[in-house]
């Protein structure tokens, strides 16, 4: 294959591997469906993470591992002690420092070569097109309503699709919306549940476990492999061990997502 | 005939248990069973799944054998169903 001098492969427009990836990765390689090629898609892929908490950090956490090529963080204000039992990619020295430099800190000493693009900003109605914009796939794990379904929104507006994920004192649930071809989040529900409070029971190894399951459905997305959790919602109750994949439908009627033609190959 | 309703992350903490069974009859329809499992909670549980006119709330997901079901999709009933009463979640 040629390469251009930007490191580019001339026939796919895929970044190239140099040595360090292939040494960093070549256990990852390995896996059924990515060799070489998987490993530029993820190179080449750039994803917006709503949120560093519990879930979210896991899922950034593993997605720089994995070598997908830019991080995009939001999430308002600094750290406090309450976020230390969840929170793994922030430390208790940096209390009462910002969330998103902690964690752009922590991922870079893992993969110093990740492009990290941070935001000390919740989503909002107001930055939600934006953040999306600059980025293939979304990973919701937001804990407000409000910033979920303004992200839902941006998401089924520009045809990217997002993986949304949430967690609940032991339980957990995830799904992959590709807009046009899924239910969206507003399809499920076009308010927020009355009872929904933000502060919630939370262990971190509940919000760990939805993390990984997410980047998971990331790394699904960017490399082709395997089968995503379009058109279905696992449900996992981590107090009983229990998992269920439930079968979710669009909302005919939706307001968000009724008039969106997009079709993923997914 | 009798058929279970299960609860799933907040409605069943607020309903206090896993899963109830209840009796109806094969022209009950969604909203009506859901009525009628208010009726045996707490407000709280109330205020959760119905509105001030005691109709479903658009919040609460319904799913029958682990398929979603449409608020408005006429359901068939048979000894031993059994619906999942649940909303979805946000923490993060
Ligand atoms: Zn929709």
């Amino acid at each position: 294959m040629s390469q251009s001098i930007q490191g580019r492969d001339d026939a796919d427009g895929l970044p190239a591997l140099d040595e360090l990836d292939r040494s960093v990765y070549e256990w990852q390689m390995w896996a059924e469906g990515i060799g070489e090629l998987g490993q530029r898609k993820l190179k080449s892929a750039s994803v917006l993470i709503s949120r560093v908490g519990g879930v979210g950090g896991t899922v950034a956490f593993q997605l720089a591992a994995a070598g997908v090529g830019k991080i995009i963080l939001a999430h308002a204000g600094p750290i406090k002690q309450s976020d230390l039992n969840r929170q793994l990619l922030m430390t208790y020295d940096r209390i009462g420092q910002s969330r998103v430099e902690t964690a752009r800190t922590r991922l870079l000493a893992l993969n110093p070569r990740l492009n990290v693009e941070i935001y000390d900003e919740n989503v909002s109605e107001q930055n939600a097109e934006a953040l999306v914009r600059n980025a293939s796939i979304v990973v919701d794990c937001a804990p407000l309503f409000e910033e979920r379904f303004a992200m839902n929104r941006a998401i089924v507006n520009q045809g990217k699709p997002m993986v949304e994920c949430a967690m609940y004192e032991y339980e957990g649930s995830l799904t992959t919306i590709l807009p046009g071809t899924t239910a969206c989040l507003a399809c499920l529900s076009p308010i927020a549940p009355t009872a929904w409070r933000r502060e919630f029971p939370v262990f971190g190894a509940v919000a760990g476990t939805v993390g990984c399951l997410a980047a998971m459905e990331v790394i699904k997305l960017i490399t082709g492999v395997g089968e995503t959790l379009s058109g279905s919602m696992l449900v996992m109750d981590l107090a009983t061990t229990t998992f269920s994949r439930r079968k979710i439908h669009k909302n005919q009627n939706c307001s968000v997502c009724k008039d969106c033609e997009q079709n993923f190959t997914d | 005939m009798l058929i279970h309703v299960r609860f799933d992350s907040q409605v069943r903490r607020l309903a206090g248990c896993n899963r109830i069974s209840i009796d109806v009859n094969s022209s009950t329809s969604l909203e009506q069973i859901v009525q009628q499992v208010a009726k045996e909670g707490t407000e709280q549980l109330r205020s959760t799944l119905l509105d001030d006119q005691q109709s479903l709330r658009s919040s609460i997901l319904v799913f029958l054998d682990d398929d979603l079901v449409a608020k408005d999709q006429p359901l068939v009933l048979r000894e031993g169903l059994e619906l999942t009463l649940t909303t979805l979640i946000s923490g993060g």
